[in-house]
């Protein structure tokens, strides 16, 4: 689970953010080796004495991203992970978000009100509607992987954002992937 | 370092500075020394009697750091029940913040009755002075913890225990500090009242029995003795404060999400 905000322990240092699971669950290996790998794999190491507030914005989140990997779970349910960062910031973090998505190979169900980003990230495009809550319309995504920034300038990525954005003003709503 | 001993030196300066006021005062106004003695008489006082106002002092220091020890265990422990139960938390702390604001120091001479005229009673009422702000500020800060936190280690499934050692009990580490420099100069308060009450020693002591002799010069010399030695303490408290704070960052979420 990763949260709009970054939620971490203000006390406890990027190490000991991400290793705080393992307090709680019960898992299997070395808690402390499984952290620093993810550490590295969200582009941290180096900071794993940092504290929180030493911290970017950025780089909090993707602590709370390395915390909910540390027990391996099938899903990454992720509600809108990078919405408090700036434009730059978040490009950024989608482009690594599809690195560790495609290391790990997790199924990740990520809500987001920016288009682009779920153009951008997606296989599949839940259209949702409100009132009551419901699935308007499952978009495919049909852009080849890996996706690098230059594809949000091709036609078809112009075209499925259309199509979203179309639907998405149609129903007055929410996207998921 | 040169910036610590400059303003050091602006500290000193700025007392003397109030001496000497403290002193042309009495000399241009010939004001009895029953009234406000001089400070060179003050001295005098201080000086001739160092030892007792410094044995005095120390006994006063060790009352009120006995009670004040036992309200921060006390109060953490009560803090960690009052969170722990809905009911306690919805009852027992309101009732603490409503008798807080009653004056506790009636209750010296009933302390005096339960527990003797020895040093227990002062302890107890340094006690009862430092106990409130101590167990309000724990439990404050065991409960104010960022929701999401606790949907956090809800959804890992996470204990009560697990809950509040993790997450409740070093969330209230800042709000205990801040409660500990509400309470310290209340249980020096509670000591001097005590011995104010019934005692046969400690600087409360001292100060009634030069009172009672019209020693004015030694009244003062006493309650400068005390002053100085609670600032002391308190500047230690502070000191410890800063120190325990830069190993511990707190309140950082707020400030890191703004």
């Amino acid at each position: 689970m990763v949260f709009q905000r970054p939620v971490l322990l203000p006390w406890r240092s990027v190490i000991g953010n991400v290793k705080a699971p393992a307090e709680v669950l019960d898992l299997p290996g070395s808690a402390h080796e499984t952290a620093r790998e993810l550490i590295r794999r969200v582009g941290l190491s180096g900071f794993e004495r940092s504290f929180p507030h030493q911290l970017s914005g950025g780089m909090q989140q993707r602590v709370s991203i390395a915390r909910a990997l540390l027990s391996d779970p099938q899903l990454l349910l992720m509600d809108e992970p990078f919405g408090a960062l700036d434009a730059l910031t978040r490009e950024q973090m989608n482009l690594d978000l599809q690195q560790v998505w495609s290391q790990t190979g997790k199924t990740v169900v990520f809500v987001t009100h920016s288009i682009e980003e779920a153009a951008f990230l997606s296989d599949r495009v839940v259209v949702m509607a409100p009132h009551p809550g419901r699935i308007a319309e499952i978009v495919p995504n049909p852009l080849p992987r890996p996706r690098d920034l230059e594809i949000m300038a091709s036609p078809e990525f112009a075209a499925l954002e259309d199509h979203l954005r179309r639907r998405v003003r149609e129903e007055g709503a929410t996207i998921a992937r | 370092m040169p910036d610590s001993i400059k303003r050091a030196g602006e500290l000193v300066l700025y007392l003397a500075v109030l001496v000497a006021l403290w002193w042309a005062v009495v000399k241009a106004f010939h004001v009895s020394p029953l009234v406000i003695p001089s400070p060179e008489g003050v001295w005098l006082a201080g000086s001739q009697n160092f030892r007792l106002l410094a044995s005095s002092t120390a006994i006063t220091l060790g009352e009120a750091l006995a009670g004040f020890g036992t309200a921060i265990v006390a109060g953490i422990i009560i803090a960690i029940g009052i969170v722990s139960s809905r009911a306690a938390s919805r009852f027992i702390l309101p009732t603490l913040v409503a008798v807080n604001s009653a004056p506790k120091v009636v209750f010296a001479p009933v302390l005096v009755i339960w527990l003797g005229l020895g040093l227990w009673s002062k302890v107890g009422m340094a006690f009862l002075l430092c106990f409130f702000p101590i167990v309000i500020n724990a439990a404050q800060g065991m409960r104010e913890v960022d929701p999401e936190l606790l949907d956090l280690y809800r959804l890992m499934q996470a204990g009560r225990w697990t809950t509040l050692r993790r997450v409740r009990l070093p969330n209230s580490v800042p709000y205990i500090l801040s409660g500990l420099k509400i309470a310290l100069p209340l249980a020096i308060i509670g000591a001097v009242i005590g011995e104010f009450v019934a005692a046969r020693q400690g600087i409360g002591y001292q100060v009634m029995l030069a009172y009672s002799n019209s020693n004015t010069e030694l009244v003062f010399a006493a309650v400068l003795t005390i002053t100085v030695a609670a600032v002391v303490v308190f500047q230690l408290l502070v000191w410890a404060e800063s120190l325990i704070l830069v190993f511990y960052p707190v309140s950082v979420e707020a400030r890191s999400t703004a």
